[in-house]
C-alpha cells in the first residue's frame, strides 16, 4: 500500500507542481501566451477575411497581439513616400471588447522630417511629432490629428489632392493657419492637412486638453511596440516624385484663377475630366501643362497648344482674356474642360494629324459631352442638367454629332446657341464680378 | 559611375578660351538644367501667330566670381519675348553648380553659352532649322567671341519647337 500512496502523493504533487509551474510561466509572460497568440491571431484573421476592408497586404507574421486592452496590431505592407523625405507607415488595429466583439481601423504614423530622422516611422507615444491618421477599414478618414511631442495638439485633416500644388491653390479658412505633409503612393499624393485654429485647438500639453481630440486612443502606447519590421515592408529609399507640379497655373485674372482652382485644385475636384488631366500630367515628368491668358482672336474663348523641347511636350492652355471677360464661372469652366480634353487627346495620341482639331471634336461631341456636364455640375452644383450639357455642346459646332442636332432639331440647336451666349455674356449662371 | 559623354572641341579651337570642355550631360545638374530651359520657355499665342521664323540665339549666362549673373546675353535678332522667358529663368539658373556640368571650370569669373532655338511645326507656320544650321550659326557666334576676358564653356543646343494654335474653342 505504502508505494501506492506515496505514488500517488508523488503524482498529487507532480500535478500541483505542474500547475503552479504553468501559472508562474504564465505570470512571467504578463498576460500573453504563445498559444492563446496564435489563436488570437487565428480569430484575428478569419475576422480580417469575414469583413468589407480595402484591398491591402497585411504582414501577419510580424503582427503583435495585446490584452488590456485587447488587441492586435498588423503592420500593413504599403509603399508611401514623404515627399519631405522619410517613409509613412499603416498599421491595422484590432480591437475586442468584453463582449468579445472586433472592430478595427487603420492607423497611419506621418511623422515630420525632424522626428522622422530621429526615430523612424515609428510612433512613440510619449515623444511623437507628426500627424496620426485614424481610417477605416476602406481607407476613408475616421479622426486626424498633429502631435507635438507625444500631446495631440490639432485635428488633422486627410485630404486628396492630385498633387502638392493642388492643395497649395485649395481655399484655405481665414484666421487659420495651415501645415501640410504630403506623401505619395500609388501615383497620388495625399496631403495631410493640419489646420491650425484658434476654436480647434485640442489644448495644452499634459494631455489635460479641452477638446474631444485631446483624449487619448486605448492603441497608442502599443501600435509601434512589436518587432516590426523597420518600416512596414516599405522600401527604405525615399522617392521623390519630380512630377507634382508638372500643371502650372499662370492665371492673374481673380475670376480665371477661382475658376480653375475649384474645377481642377479644388480638394472636392474628382471629377473624370479632373482625374484625366492629373492623371496624365502628374504621372509624367515629360508632359507639362501649363494654363496662362491673352487676348485670343474675338471668335476664341480657349486655345490649347504646344510644343516639344528636349524631350519634354509642354502643353499651354491659353483663355481668352478679352472675350471671356464677361463670361460666367459656368462658361470659363466648361472652356478650360474643353481644352483640358484637347490637351489630354494630343498627350494620348501624341502629335495629331493635320486635322486634329475637327477630330478631336468629333471624339468630344460623341463621347465627352456628359461626362464635361457632369464636371460642370459637380463644380457647380446649382447649374441643372439642360444648362450643364448645353454648355458642353459650345465650340463643337463643327462636329458631325452637332450637325445631326442641327438638321433634325433646329430649335433646340438654337436654344443651345442661345444658351451659350447667355453664359458667356454673364446674363445667366455665376457672375464673375 | 558618371559617364563624360560629350567633348566640345572641333569648331572652337580658333578661340584661346574654347579649348576641349568635357561637358557632363549625365548628372542630375544638367539633367535640372535641361529640364528648367525645355519646359520654361514659352512665346506666347499673339507671337506664335504673327513670328514665323525659327531663331538661333546664343545666350550667355555670366558667372562672376563664382555667383551667377542677373543679365543674360542674346546675339542675333533682338527678340524681347525670348528674353523675357530666359530672364524669369534666372533664379532658378543661379542654384546651377557649373562645375557639376562642366568639371574642368578652374575660374571664378567665365561665360556658359547656351545654343538655343526655336522654331514653329504648325499649319499656318512651318520653319526650323537643320542640325546643320544650327552648328554653322554657332560657330559663326563663337567665332565673334574670340578675344573675350573670360572663358567660356559651352553647352549643348537646346531649343523648342512650337506647334502653334491648332486646337481651340470658339464661343458664338
Amino acid at each position: 500500500m505504502f508505494p501506492s500512496i506515496c505514488s500517488r502523493e508523488s503524482y498529487l504533487l507532480s500535478v500541483i507542481a505542474l500547475i503552479l509551474g504553468m501559472t508562474l510561466l504564465s505570470c512571467s509572460k504578463e498576460d500573453e501566451t504563445p498559444q492563446s497568440a496564435q489563436d488570437e491571431l487565428s480569430q484575428a484573421k478569419s475576422w480580417w477575411a469575414s469583413v468589407q476592408h480595402a484591398e491591402m497586404v497585411l504582414d501577419w507574421e510580424h503582427a503583435l497581439e495585446k490584452k488590456n486592452p485587447e488587441l492586435v496590431v498588423v503592420p500593413v505592407i504599403w509603399n508611401s513616400n514623404l515627399l519631405t523625405g522619410g517613409l509613412s507607415t499603416r498599421k491595422l488595429v484590432i480591437l475586442k471588447d468584453s463582449l468579445q466583439r472586433r472592430e478595427g481601423l487603420i492607423i497611419q504614423v506621418i511623422p515630420n522630417s525632424d522626428y522622422y530622422k530621429e526615430n523612424g516611422a515609428r510612433f512613440f507615444a510619449g515623444s511623437f511629432n507628426g500627424s496620426l491618421i485614424e481610417l477605416d477599414l476602406n481607407l476613408q478618414y475616421r479622426d486626424g490629428a498633429y502631435y507635438v511631442d507625444g500631446q495631440r495638439k490639432y485635428p488633422a485633416k486627410l485630404d486628396h489632392y492630385p498633387s502638392r500644388e493642388a492643395y497649395e491653390h485649395s481655399p484655405k479658412t481665414e484666421g487659420c493657419t495651415y501645415s501640410s505633409t504630403a506623401y505619395y503612393s500609388a501615383g497620388v499624393v495625399t496631403v495631410v492637412g493640419t489646420s491650425v485654429c484658434s476654436s480647434t485647438y485640442f489644448g495644452g500639453g499634459g494631455g489635460g486638453g479641452t477638446g474631444k481630440g485631446a483624449d487619448r486612443h486605448p492603441w497608442e502606447d502599443f501600435i509601434d511596440e512589436g518587432d516590426f519590421p523597420s518600416e512596414g515592408g516599405s522600401d527604405p529609399t525615399p522617392y521623390i516624385p519630380n512630377s507634382v507640379t508638372d500643371i502650372k497655373n499662370h492665371l492673374t485674372t481673380p475670376c480665371f484663377k477661382t475658376t480653375v482652382t475649384d474645377l481642377i485644385y479644388k480638394a472636392g475636384a474628382q471629377s473624370a475630366i479632373s482625374q484625366i488631366i492629373w492623371g496624365m500630367f502628374s504621372a509624367s515628368d515629360k508632359v507639362n501643362l501649363s494654363i496662362y491668358e491673352e487676348e485670343l482672336r474675338p471668335s476664341e474663348d480657349g486655345v490649347t497648344s504646344g510644343g516639344q523641347s528636349g524631350g519634354y511636350v509642354n502643353i499651354d492652355i491659353t483663355l481668352n482674356s478679352t472675350g471671356l471677360a464677361n463670361a460666367s464661372k459656368e462658361y470659363i469652366a466648361v472652356t478650360m474642360l474643353h481644352e483640358c480634353l484637347h490637351a489630354y487627346f494630343n498627350v494620348k495620341n501624341k502629335w495629331p494629324l493635320e486635322d486634329a482639331n475637327y477630330v478631336q471634336h468629333q471624339a468630344m461631341a460623341g463621347m465627352y459631352v456628359e461626362v464635361m456636364a457632369d464636371a460642370l455640375q459637380q463644380t457647380y452644383p446649382t447649374i441643372s442638367r439642360s444648362d450643364a450639357i448645353d454648355l458642353a455642346w459650345g465650340g463643337l459646332d463643327k462636329s458631325l454629332a452637332w450637325k445631326n442636332i442641327v438638321t433634325s432639331n433646329p430649335s433646340e440647336a438654337n436654344r443651345i446657341l442661345l444658351k451659350n451666349q447667355a453664359y458667356k455674356n454673364g446674363s445667366s449662371g455665376t457672375k464673375c464680378n | 559611375m558618371k559617364r563624360l559623354i560629350i567633348l566640345i572641341m572641333p569648331l572652337f579651337l580658333s578661340s584661346h578660351y574654347l579649348v576641349a570642355q568635357r561637358v557632363d550631360t549625365s548628372g542630375m545638374e544638367y539633367k535640372r538644367l535641361h529640364k528648367e530651359v525645355s519646359t520654361n520657355v514659352r512665346i506666347t499665342m499673339r507671337l506664335i501667330d504673327s513670328v514665323c521664323e525659327a531663331i538661333f540665339t546664343l545666350v550667355t549666362i555670366p558667372v562672376r566670381d563664382g555667383q551667377t549673373g542677373d543679365s543674360l546675353t542674346f546675339t542675333g535678332k533682338h527678340q524681347p519675348y525670348l528674353q523675357e522667358s530666359f530672364q524669369r529663368l534666372v533664379p532658378r539658373l543661379r542654384s546651377i553648380d557649373w562645375r557639376q556640368i562642366f568639371p574642368d571650370i578652374k575660374e571664378r569669373d567665365y561665360d556658359i553659352l547656351l545654343p538655343y532655338t526655336y522654331g514653329f511645326e504648325a499649319k499656318e507656320c512651318f520653319d526650323t532649322l537643320s542640325t546643320r544650321a544650327i552648328k554653322h550659326k554657332l560657330s559663326y557666334e563663337l567665332h565673334l567671341r574670340q578675344g573675350s576676358r573670360v572663358p567660356s564653356y559651352v553647352l549643348p543646343a537646346m531649343g523648342i519647337t512650337f506647334w502653334g494654335r491648332q486646337w481651340s474653342k470658339t464661343g458664338k
